[in-house]
C-alpha cells in the first residue's frame, strides 16, 4: 500500500494496523481541539495558545525520540533527567561566559553522550532497557544535584537575551520551537517511511532474532536510536530553559511517563514493532490539550490522571483484543 | 499428579545458572555496614540500625507481591500508587465519613485487591504487556489517591489510625517484627514448598509450565491481587506513620522496589528472585541514604550511586550467565 515496509508484512496489513493505531490519538486530539475552540473562547487567547505551543513543542520533540525507540522494541526512562541535564549544561556554559551557540552545542553534546551510553549499556552490555535507563535516570538526576549544590531552588538564571530569544521568539506568530518540532516531525516521518534505517527499526522491533539472522546490525541501529532520543531530550531541555530563563532541578521530572503514555496512546507499544511519528505527535497534542482543558475548566488536576489512566487502559485493552482476535483468525493461537 | 510434575518441569528447564542472587547483595550490604561502622561512630548504634529497619519495614511489605510477580516474569508499576491510595482512602473514610478503624481498613484493602485482580485479569484475558497496563493503572490510581488528598484539606488522621504503625511488642515496633517473620517464612516457602516453586517454572517458561498442568493464568491474577494487597497494607502503615495525606507518598516507589528486587537477584525475564534478596536490597538502599546523611553528603547524590550500582550489578550478572 505504498509503504516500504519489510517483506514480512507482505500485503500491507501491518501498514493498515499502523493507521488504525494512530487514528485513535488523532481523533482524540482533533476532537479535543475542536471542542476547546468551540466551547471555550478563551482557549484561543494569546496567553493560552502560547502556553499550549510551548508545552507541545519540547515534549513532542522528546516523543519523537521515544517513538523511534519504541518502534525498535526498547524505551528510555532517562529522557526526563536528560532533559534537565541538557538545560543545565547549557545554563552552566552560559554562566561561565560561553557564547549561546557554544552553550547550546555543549547541552546537545551532553544529550548525545547520555543517549549513546544508554545504547551501549543496553546493546553491548546487554542490560535490560528498563533497568539500564532507570539507572541512567538516577545517575542523571544525581549529576544534576551535584551541579546544583549551593544554588538554591532557582538554580541558574540570567541568561543572555540572544539565548532566551530561542525559546521566546516567534515567526508568523508561532514559536520557533514549534516550527522546529514541525520540521523534525516531517524529517522523521520521511526517515521512518523511506530510509533503510526506518524500515530496519520496525523490523528489529517486530522480531529481533529474525532481524539479526537477516544480517541487520540491530545493535548499531538501536544505539543510534538511543543516541537520538538522548539528543532530542537534551535539545528539548535547552528549549525549555531558554523559554523559562531558568535551569533547575525540576525540569523534566516525571516527563518520561508522560511521554511514554503519549506514545502508547499514539499507537506505540512497549513490545515493539509498531508506532508512527504522527501517533507520537497526536498523542502528545492530546495530552497537552487535555491538561489545558482541565485548566480552562478549573477542574482539579487529579481528575486528569484518572481520565488519562482510563483512556490508556482502554487503548491498550482494545489493541490487545484486536490483535488477539487477529492472531486467532490466523490460527496462531 | 499435577503437584509432582512441576518439579520435573523445573529440573528440565532450569539450566545451571550462577545464582548471583541474594548472597551477593548480602555480601555487598555487609561490606557497606562494615565500612560505615569503621568510619562513623553514630552508624552502628542500636538506635540508628533500628531506625533503618523501621523505615524499610513499610517498603518491605509492599515488595512481597512485587517480588513474586518478578519471579513469574511480570511487573507491577502501580505499587507506588496503590501504596499511596490505600492509606489515603482509609484515612478519607475515617476522617470524612467517620467510618471506624477496622471497616475503613477492610474497605480500603478490599478496593486494592479488587484493582489488582482486575489488572491481572486484563493482562491474562487479552494477553497484554503488564508494564503497559500497570503504567495505565499507576496513573489512574494516583489520580484517585490525589482526589482524597484534596478532599481532606491536610487533615490529620484520627489517633486510632496513627497508632497502628506505633504498635510495639517488647519495645520493638510490630512492623519490624512482621518484616523479619515474613522474610524467614516466605523465603523458606519459596525455596522448599512445591507450590511456590511453581512460580519459578511459570517465570522460566510459561508454555512448559502450562503443559505440566500449572494454571499460570490463575497464578498471575492472584499474584497481581496479592501485589496490590501487599502494597495496600504497606500503604496503610506508612500513612499511619506520616499521619496525613501527603502527595509525596509512594512517588517513584515502583522504581525503588524494582531496584531493590533486582539487586536482590530478581530478573525482569522472570524465573529468579528471592524474598530475602529483596529485603536486603531495600536495607542496602536505605543504608546508603543513611550513610550519606551521617557524612552530611547531599542525600540526593544517593541516586547517582544507586544508578551506577544497579547497572553494574545487572551487567556483571548478565555477562556471567552469558558465558555459559
Amino acid at each position: 500500500m505504498g509503504r516500504n515496509l519489510p517483506k514480512i508484512s507482505g500485503n500491507g496489513k501491518i501498514a493498515s494496523i499502523f493507521r488504525k493505531n494512530e487514528a485513535v490519538s488523532v481523533a482524540l486530539a482533533v476532537f479535543l481541539l475542536v471542542f476547546l475552540i468551540v466551547a471555550r473562547p478563551n482557549f484561543l487567547d494569546r496567553v493560552n495558545i502560547d502556553s499550549v505551543q510551548t508545552s507541545i513543542a519540547p515534549y513532542g520533540i522528546m516523543a519523537i525520540g521515544m517513538m523511534v525507540l519504541l518502534i525498535s522494541g526498547v524505551f528510555d526512562l532517562s529522557v526526563g533527567s536528560t532533559m534537565g541535564l541538557g538545560g543545565l549544561v547549557t545554563a552552566i556554559c552560559l554562566t561561565l561566559g560561553a557564547s549561546p551557540l557554544v552553550a547550546i552545542l555543549a547541552g546537545m553534546a551532553s544529550g548525545l553522550l547520555i543517549g549513546f551510553i544508554n545504547g551501549v549499556i543496553v546493546e553491548i552490555a546487554k542490560v535490560n532497557a528498563l533497568i539500564a535507563t532507570i539507572g541512567t535516570m538516577y545517575i542523571g538526576r544525581g549529576i544534576s544535584e551535584i551541579v546544583l549544590v549551593g544554588r538554591g531552588y532557582a538554580g541558574y538564571t540570567n541568561f543572555p537575551e540572544s539565548f532566551n530569544n530561542l525559546g521566546r521568539g516567534q515567526f508568523l506568530n508561532i514559536y520557533y520551537m514549534f516550527w522546529i518540532l514541525l520540521i523534525l516531525l516531517v524529517i522523521f516521518q520521511l526517515v521512518l517511511r523511506y530510509t533503510k534505517f526506518g524500515r530496519q527499526l520496525f523490523f528489529i522491533g517486530g522480531n529481533y532474532d529474525a532481524a539479526e539472522k537477516l544480517g541487520i546490525n540491530s545493535r548499531r541501529i538501536r544505539i543510534i536510536a538511543f543516541t537520538l532520543s538522548g539528543f532530542l531530550a537534551a535539545f528539548a531541555g535547552i528549549l525549555v530553559t531558554s523559554r523559562a530563563g531558568i535551569a533547575n532541578r525540576y525540569t523534566g521530572v516525571g516527563a518520561h511517563m508522560n511521554i511514554i503514555i503519549a506514545c502508547i496512546i499514539g499507537g506505540g507499544s512497549l513490545i515493539g514493532g509498531q508506532g508512527s511519528i504522527v501517533g507520537a505527535f497526536s498523542g502528545m497534542v492530546f495530552m497537552v490539550l487535555m491538561s489545558n482543558a482541565f485548566n480552562l475548566y478549573a477542574i482539579p488536576p487529579q481528575w486528569q490522571n484518572i481520565l488519562v489512566g482510563i483512556i490508556l487502559l482502554l487503548v491498550i485493552t482494545v489493541d490487545g483484543y484486536v490483535s488477539l482476535n487477529k492472531q486467532k483468525r490466523l490460527g496462531k493461537i | 499428579m499435577a503437584i509432582s510434575t512441576p518439579d520435573t518441569a523445573i529440573s528440565l528447564s532450569r539450566k545451571r545458572k550462577i545464582s548471583f542472587g541474594s548472597l551477593t547483595i548480602i555480601l555487598i550490604t555487609a561490606v557497606l555496614f562494615a565500612l560505615l561502622t569503621f568510619t562513623s561512630e553514630t552508624f552502628f548504634t542500636y538506635r540508628n540500625i533500628y531506625a533503618i529497619l523501621y523505615g524499610v519495614s513499610f517498603q518491605f511489605i509492599a515488595i512481597i507481591g512485587f517480588t513474586y510477580l518478578m519471579i513469574i516474569g511480570e511487573i507491577d508499576l502501580s505499587v507506588g500508587s496503590v501504596y499511596a491510595f490505600s492509606g489515603m482512602f482509609m484515612g478519607y473514610l475515617m476522617v470524612m465519613k467517620k467510618v471506624p478503624l477496622l471497616p475503613a481498613m477492610g474497605i480500603s484493602l478490599l478496593a486494592c485487591v479488587l484493582m489488582g485482580a482486575i489488572t491481572g485479569y486484563l493482562i491474562v484475558r487479552f494477553r497484554l504487556n503488564s508494564m503497559m497496563v500497570t503504567i495505565a493503572t499507576m496513573t489512574l490510581i494516583r489520580g484517585l489517591a490525589s482526589n482524597f488528598v484534596k478532599r481532606m484539606y491536610g487533615a490529620t488522621y484520627p489517633s486510632a489510625m496513627r497508632h497502628i504503625s506505633k504498635i510495639e511488642v517488647k519495645e520493638i515496633y510490630l512492623t519490624i517484627i512482621i518484616m523479619i517473620v515474613l522474610v524467614v517464612v516466605l523465603e523458606i516457602l519459596l525455596k522448599k514448598s512445591s507450590i511456590f516453586k511453581r512460580l519459578y517454572s511459570v517465570g522460566e517458561n510459561r508454555e512448559t509450565a502450562r503443559i505440566y498442568g500449572i494454571k499460570s493464568n490463575r497464578i498471575i491474577i492472584s499474584l497481581f491481587a496479592l501485589s496490590a494487597l501487599a502494597a495496600g497494607i504497606g500503604g496503610v502503615l506508612i500513612s499511619s506513620r506520616v499521619t496525613y495525606a501527603d502527595t509525596a507518598i509512594g512517588l517513584g516507589l515502583e522504581f525503588h522496589l524494582l531496584t531493590a528486587a533486582v539487586l536482590g537477584g530478581a530478573s525482569l525475564y522472570g524465573g529468579r528472585g528471592s524474598m530475602l534478596g529483596s529485603a536486603v536490597g531495600l536495607i542496602f538502599l536505605a543504608t546508603i541514604l543513611n550513610g550519606m546523611v551521617i557524612f552530611n553528603i547531599e542525600p540526593l547524590l544517593q541516586q547517582l550511586i544507586v544508578g551506577i550500582i544497579l547497572i553494574a550489578a545487572v551487567f556483571v550478572d548478565t555477562s556471567l550467565n552469558k558465558q555459559e
